[in-house]
């Protein structure tokens, strides 16, 4: 299968870019044959610190396969180890000491598309935690939503991968593990919430959305950023971190 | 008057408070605590014979270090906040220790790295296994317990005026600063109306500046918190802070329901007779931000 994936990032409104807190995999653009092909983006939480170095092992683990059905529950143990021996690797202040206590909080969703000449056929399965979505579409319409599908959901506090252990006992309730079959031509989004609640808050300017993620010239960031501004502007995007990455498959 | 009251209150709070709350924005709080001779007196709840002096000391104490640690990012903490402590009692003013003593308002992150000392004190915490254990934690400290002298309520609503106009200035389209003013007892230096009226008509484009009044109480009766009118109240005194409270916006209203408070649209921020709980509480409620970036 021919697979076309392009991330898209943007700080919140206001704010430098080295204070995004979430994450993408793969970290750069994909155009090219592949049996499978794994993607994921993950929405570090903003009121905790340290949240981005754990979106990002997240996103990694699932992209190198580490993190799938099987290997869920023995490797989130040890990422949350990894995680806490990078971030004390040096002295740190009083208050980052005490915040590290609570933790930092990620949502994720992963994807792994399979070829039709492996086993399973045209294939997809999925891993979502929190409130950070995947939708797939097929000749414009949108066809699969997950783990969300309405915009009131968002305003629910949503349940996030913990860097602590101890925190994740009831992971299992609230992960969700979707799959599906994919046919040429159909588009995956990954999103963190804000563009994924805005996207279900107005389906029909989906098109836009489409429009401005389907360029492919060294302007398409540049077009992206400036569509991003403009919903925020209108009120109609609460301003956060938003990452978007745009699978095709054919 | 009570309805002239109302009208004022609703104009006062016509705006939203909608304002992001970030680093080119920040928002402040400004503590006025009452530190009169009768502070030393015990509360009339809780731990028996706590002097009020040191219940507040350690719930202000407590307040600053979980400002210090929601700001606290990766890389150091972000300025959401300038945050002041006015004592008033045989003197009226800043009440910071240590190094950022006389300073009025200060930034968040100075705060953090600037406590008068560090006490490490113990906790019982969850054991995993249906027990608690003891955990030493460190203890940052900035302002010590003080009772001496008069309430000087009406020159210390003066300099929190004062110090907010300047800030005011600097931060025009800020999400508007809060006040919260902590005392056990009547103002000596006249009555406070006017001047706590031109405290809240201090305003940012965002909305008008936010006055609340914890009222200390020696009693054991219950605390009366966040209430809609003041005829409940037992005396003249405490329907006077009531009166001048501002009216919680939508946002903190709805923080107080999610804490279980029964509150309505016409909740003042207030609390009558609180005991060392309920300061907590409505420290926590008062100085929750609602759009921190």
């Amino acid at each position: 299968m021919h697979v076309r994936a392009r991330p898209y990032w943007l700080p919140k409104g206001g704010n430098p870019s080295e204070d995004y807190e979430d994450a993408y995999w793969p970290e750069g653009q994909v155009d090219r044959e592949v049996g499978r092909f794994r993607c994921a983006v993950a929405d570090g939480a903003a009121e905790t610190s340290f949240s981005r170095l754990w979106a990002q092992m997240l996103v990694c683990a699932w992209g190198r396969g580490h993190l799938g059905r099987r290997h869920f529950h023995t490797k989130i143990p040890e990422l949350q180890r990894q995680w806490l021996a990078e971030v004390t690797a040096r002295p740190l202040p009083w208050y980052a000491e005490e915040k590290l206590r609570s933790g930092a909080f990620a949502a994720l969703v992963g994807l792994h598309i399979a070829d039709g000449r492996q086993a399973n056929g045209n294939a997809w399965h999925a891993l979502a935690v929190g409130d950070a979505c995947l939708f797939q579409f097929r000749e414009g319409e949108l066809i699969t939503s997950c783990p969300l599908t309405q915009a009131d959901q968002f305003g629910i506090r949503p349940w996030l991968l913990s860097s602590n252990g101890g925190q994740d006992d009831e992971v299992v309730d609230y992960y969700h593990m979707p799959s599906g079959r994919w046919r040429t031509g159909d588009t995956f989004y990954l999103m963190t919430d804000a563009l994924a609640c805005w996207y279900l808050t107005a389906p029909a300017d989906g098109t836009d959305l489409d429009i401005v993620t389907a360029r492919d010239d060294p302007r398409a960031a540049a077009t992206f950023s400036a569509w991003i501004c403009s919903l925020r502007d209108s009120g109609g995007l609460r301003n956060d971190d938003i990452t978007l990455l745009r699978v095709d498959v054919g | 008057m009570a309805s002239l009251t109302v009208e004022v209150q609703e104009k006062e709070n016509r705006t939203v408070y909608r304002a992001e709350i970030s680093r080119g924005s920040p928002s402040c709080f400004l503590f006025l605590i009452d530190q009169s001779g009768s502070m030393d007196d015990p509360f009339g709840g809780g731990e028996e014979g706590r002097k009020k002096s040191d219940g507040v000391a350690d719930a202000i104490n407590r307040l600053l270090q979980n400002l210090v640690i929601k700001c606290a990012k990766s890389e150091g903490v972000r300025d959401y906040f300038h945050v002041g402590v006015l004592g008033y009692g045989s003197t009226v003013g800043p009440a910071f220790g240590g190094s950022l003593a006389g300073r009025e308002l200060v930034p968040i992150s100075l705060i953090a790295d600037h406590p008068a000392r560090v006490e490490e004190r113990t906790k019982k915490v969850d054991d995993g296994a249906g027990g608690l254990v003891d955990q030493t934690v460190k203890f940052p400290v900035w302002f010590d317990p003080a009772a001496r002298g008069a309430t000087p309520m009406c020159q210390v609503l003066k300099q929190a005026t004062a110090i907010l106009e300047s800030w005011l200035a600097q931060h025009p389209s800020c999400f508007p600063p809060i006040v919260i003013n902590i005392t056990d007892g009547e103002s000596t230096d006249g009555n406070p109306t006017q001047v706590a009226s031109e405290l809240r008509g201090l305003s940012s484009q965002d909305g008008n500046s936010l006055f609340f009044n914890v009222h200390l109480s020696s009693s054991r009766s219950d605390p009366i918190e966040f209430p809609d009118g003041g005829s409940a109240l037992p005396d003249e005194y405490a329907q006077l802070l009531f009166h001048l409270s501002s009216a919680l916006p939508e946002y903190m209203r709805k923080v107080a329901q999610q804490e279980g408070y029964q509150v309505t649209d016409g909740a003042r921020g207030f609390v009558f007779n609180a005991d060392m709980v309920s300061v907590i509480r409505f420290l926590d409620i008062g100085t929750r931000p609602s759009n921190l970036r």
